[in-house]
């Protein structure tokens, strides 16, 4: 059993509990109401005296209580636990207690009541409701199976005389009829084969429909999971990427005024070459009229020279 | 009704009218069989053996006549799409689940042999079918109906205005009054022990479903904010990672410019260092001519004072 069939089979049978505390009060208090004398003092079902009934009826009541106060007391103190550390057994054996104590005392309320002539073999079609809640369908025929025994059997024994009948009503009877033995216990396997196929349909169709419902929250469950990774793994992305475009925009703003600062410097440079080979351009005037200079220095010296050896020959 | 619940209500009736035809079938099976003599069901659907097995049979082919129809019917619902189904015809198939079936148990209860039979049994089936159906509104109205069925045959046929058919040869409860009193408050006690076991159990299941419902509605919500989240952040991731891969190469082409710029700079700077030294070498020019004049001058105070003395 997983987490969550753990937690149904105990919601289940917290459920049951509660039923049967109210089951209890109405069989009990129709048991007394029937041995009231305007049923017709209910024959001599719980005995003759009236005392000795309404005290068997009374014991009977309180062990049912006294046993669904333990279940209760057991309930609780399982549901105080871990889920994980509730063994599947101790749950399967909760399971069947909701199931067989009941069909035993069924059976002694319906011996006890007149058998044949009574209408409470109906009681057993109560452990069916519970079946389906707690089991798939092999156990709901099961639960079948221990009705048609039990019923069959007490049946069985009382048309043989090995326990005495009593009567429900006063007056009338259908014991002693061999036809009513044999029509009864046979009614009664159908029924029980009617109850068991519905329960199993009804529990199936439940059982199906959550199992469905439990896929599909898994289902998104998983898609729900995958998502939160990705986001988180998409924002983490995105904070990267927003991290490397602040760098990279830094980086380009730093670049943007070197670039500036380099353009500036070009143009100064620019600027001041320019100057220069102006300067240069005068310059190199100043160096034709040197070359002329020299020259002239020249066709000076030349004429000082013709002077001197002019003067010299005179 | 919301398209879940819908499609709920449309599986239920499916399967109820599945468990109707398997039902029919027992139901009227138990009725041949115990028309044999073997069980001294003696005029329990009255008459001769024949007669009574016609009779069973046209009840068999009622329910089974019923049954098909509200299984053409479905089956002409199922194929149409789930939100044109309207609530209505969903609730009156619902109901035609419940009522028909209690009429045909009240008829089979009457004919075979209302007190003297166990077939008050039937009643429950409806209740525990209905648990698949209802909330408990309706298993409580089922519960109701099934009283007043019960208990109105009971006392008609109590007070003569119908014959009463015995079950079993030679022995009969019918015509007591403790019968009748101790029958009609028992009948009620169980059908109401049964309406409140069926009310609890489809509650329990009922909120089993709606927990796990919400829980998925939870998840799903989840999932589609997730989803747009996801959407939203693959967009921004796009436009962020766009918008760093132009910046990466805005930032390559500056990177570039700013090669050039630099090597422009350097290129610069030796040519203005080389005009520079050109211009040093011009000024040591310049005083080399200032000398030259200077030369220049004493040659023509030389020439002037040669001249001078020639002459």
């Amino acid at each position: 059993m997983d987490i969550i069939e753990k937690q149904q089979r105990i919601e289940a049978i917290n459920g049951i509990i509660k039923i049967r505390w109210f089951i209890t009060i109405i069989i009990v208090g129709l048991g007394f109401a029937l041995k009231a004398k305007y049923f017709g003092s209910w024959g001599i079902g719980w005995g003759t005296s009236f005392i000795s009934a309404y005290l068997k009826i009374g014991l009977l009541g309180t062990f049912v209580f006294g046993y669904n106060f333990i279940f209760w007391l057991i309930m609780r103190r399982l549901s105080r636990k871990d889920l994980g550390k509730i063994n599947t057994k101790t749950l399967n054996i909760m399971s069947i207690m909701q199931i067989i104590p009941d069909q035993l005392i069924f059976t002694v309320v319906y011996y006890f009541q007149g058998t044949v002539d009574t209408m409470n073999f109906m009681f057993y079609f109560l452990s069916f409701f519970f079946a389906g809640s707690i089991y798939k369908t092999r156990g709901i025929i099961l639960t079948g199976a221990i009705s048609g025994f039990l019923y069959s059997a007490v049946t069985i024994i009382e048309a043989q005389g090995i326990i005495p009948h009593f009567n429900t009503y006063q007056g009338v009877t259908f014991f002693g009829s061999v036809y009513v033995t044999r029509g009864r216990i046979f009614s009664f396997i159908c029924y029980i084969g009617i109850i068991t196929f519905v329960a199993a349909f009804v529990s199936n169709l439940i059982k199906n429909r959550e199992k469905r419902l439990r896929q599909q929250r898994d289902q998104l469950s998983g898609q729900t999971q995958l998502l939160t990774v990705q986001t988180q793994e998409l924002i983490q992305t995105k904070d990267y990427l927003h991290e490397a475009l602040t760098k990279s925009d830094k980086a380009r703003g730093e670049l943007e005024k070197t670039k500036a600062d380099l353009e500036n410097a070009n143009l100064e440079l620019k600027a001041k070459l320019d100057e220069v080979e102006k300067y240069g351009e005068v310059t190199t005037g100043r160096e034709l009229k040197m070359i002329e200079l020299k020259e002239k220095m020249k066709s000076m010296e030349e004429r000082i020279k013709e002077l001197e050896e002019q003067i010299n020959k005179q | 009704m919301d398209i879940f619940e819908k499609q709920q209500r449309i599986e239920s009736i499916n399967g109820i009218i599945k468990v109707r035809w398997f039902i029919a079938v027992i139901i009227i099976g138990l009725g041949f069989l115990l028309k044999i003599k073997y069980f001294g069901w003696t005029s329990g659907f009255s008459g001769s053996s024949v007669s009574a097995y016609i009779k069973l049979g046209v009840f068999g082919a009622v329910a089974f006549g019923y049954n098909f129809i509200f299984w053409l019917f479905v089956r002409w619902l199922a194929r149409k799409p789930i939100e044109k189904i309207s609530d209505r015809v969903l609730n009156i198939m619902s109901v035609l689940q419940i009522i028909p079936d209690q009429l045909m148990f009240t008829f089979v209860y009457y004919n075979t042999g209302t007190v003297d039979s166990m077939s008050f049994v039937f009643y429950f089936i409806s209740v525990f079918l209905v648990s698949s159906l209802y909330r408990s509104r309706g298993i409580i109205l089922t519960g109701a109906l099934a009283g007043f069925l019960y208990t109105g045959l009971l006392i008609i046929e109590y007070q003569g205005l119908i014959p009463h058919f015995n079950t079993y040869q030679g022995v009969t409860l019918f015509g007591s009054d403790y019968v009748i009193r101790g029958k009609i408050v028992t009948f009620i006690c169980y059908i109401g022990v049964m309406t409140f076991v069926s009310a609890f159990l489809s509650n329990l299941i009922r909120n089993r479903e709606k927990k796990l419902r919400e829980k998925s509605d939870q998840l799903s919500g989840q999932t589609q904010k997730l989803t747009v989240q996801t959407q939203e952040l693959t967009q921004t991731k796009n436009y962020l990672h766009e918008a760093l891969t132009k910046s990466d190469k805005a930032r390559g082409e500056l990177e570039r410019t700013k090669a050039d710029l630099e090597k422009a700079n350097l290129e610069l700077r030796a040519k203005l260092d080389e005009v520079e030294k050109y211009g040093e070498v011009t000024t040591g020019r310049e005083l080399k001519m200032i000398e030259l004049k200077d030369k220049i001058r004493t040659l023509e105070q030389r020439i002037t004072e040669l001249e001078k003395d020639k002459n």
